[in-house]
């Protein structure tokens, strides 16, 4: 604890609170991809499922507030408030902060779009929601990019589970994908099924 | 349909008790994080870097024999941030040895000893 003094504590939650909304990130998008394909946790019906999505968004969001607030906080480096929010205006770390702040942006319109989901079409919000698929990456190249801590040792591993997780998550949302049928084709293949089914229990009689 | 709702009851109680679960275990892995940085934990503050100028940066040159390991981060940028030409030297010269490590733990310890150079590069320069 001799390290952490009051002048750097803001510092020490910054990196520390960025690490679990990394984490925090990564299970939001592998639980909305579960929820997407119809997926289900065990011991959780679907609506759950999305309940709990909803939750650990406004979790991660939490986070990274503290996240940026804190790195504003602390004094030795000089991040403007503004920089949080607007990409590619910090004299520290242009680059890294911006695309952090443009991860936060996009959050932000996930977020916002699902808060006022009732409002919109169902075509907007999906859209808006597409835009989650481009906050993750542009969050871990910000997390690996501006941070050292996560460019070795054990927080590296822990960031290269989460993009594994992820991976994981996407092949399995593709795989289901191309073994669904088309929705313009679904209700002839229902009804091929049904008469299949017709048939067969007409032969065993 | 009352098994129904009370099924459905069950389902939010166990959502919310998971968030719950997950919002502590957030908190606590945040906290376990920020000990396990780089610097946290050593008895070389890493942090007068940061408000302290040139003099702290000399307190952390000087036990940077101790803390090398991750408070050696920060010292380098304590190293930068003093921007004096005494604690720059100072942590040079005699640490020369040491200053290997803290060199190897600089960068690790993220971008506070990045910045830190950075200011250290301008401010010296």
């Amino acid at each position: 604890m001799g390290g952490i003094t009051a002048g750097t504590l803001p510092w020490y939650i910054s990196r520390a609170t960025g690490v679990v909304a990394l984490v925090l990130l990564t299970a939001v998008m592998v639980i909305g991809i579960l929820v997407n394909r119809q997926g289900r946790l065990p011991g959780l019906p679907r609506f759950a499922v999305t309940n709990l999505h909803r939750n650990l968004s406004l979790m991660a969001v939490v986070f990274i507030v503290i996240h940026v607030v804190t790195a504003v906080l602390d004094g030795y480096v000089r991040i403007p408030l503004v920089s949080g929010v607007v990409p590619f205006t910090s004299g520290y770390e242009r680059f890294w902060l911006g695309i952090g702040a443009v991860s936060l942006d996009l959050m932000l319109a996930l977020i916002v779009t699902s808060l006022i989901r009732g409002r919109l079409s169902h075509r907007v919000w999906k859209a808006v929601h597409w835009l989650a698929y481009a906050s993750w990456p542009v969050a871990f190249a910000h997390s690996i990019g501006s941070s050292a801590d996560l460019q070795g040792g054990p927080l590296l591993w822990l960031a290269v589970l989460c993009a594994a997780a992820l991976a994981a998550a996407l092949a399995w949302r593709l795989v289901t994908a191309a073994r669904q049928v088309p929705r313009a084709q679904r209700v002839s293949a229902v009804l091929t099924a049904a008469s299949e089914r017709r048939l067969e229990k007409a032969d065993r009689r | 349909m009352a098994r129904a709702v009370a099924a459905r009851q069950r389902a939010s109680t166990r959502v919310t008790t998971t968030t719950a679960v997950v919002g502590v275990a957030s908190v606590l892995a945040a906290g376990a994080v920020a000990l396990a940085l780089p610097g946290s934990s050593s008895s070389a503050a890493p942090s007068p870097a940061k408000s302290g100028s040139s003099s702290s940066s000399g307190t952390g040159g000087t036990s940077t024999g101790s803390g090398s390991s991750g408070s050696s981060g920060s010292t380098g940028s304590s190293g930068s941030s003093g921007s004096s030409s005494s604690g720059s030297s100072g942590s040079s010269s005699s640490d020369s040895g040491s200053s290997s490590s803290s060199g190897l733990s600089g960068p690790s310890s993220g971008p506070a000893a990045s910045s830190g150079s950075g200011h250290a590069t301008s401010g010296g320069s």
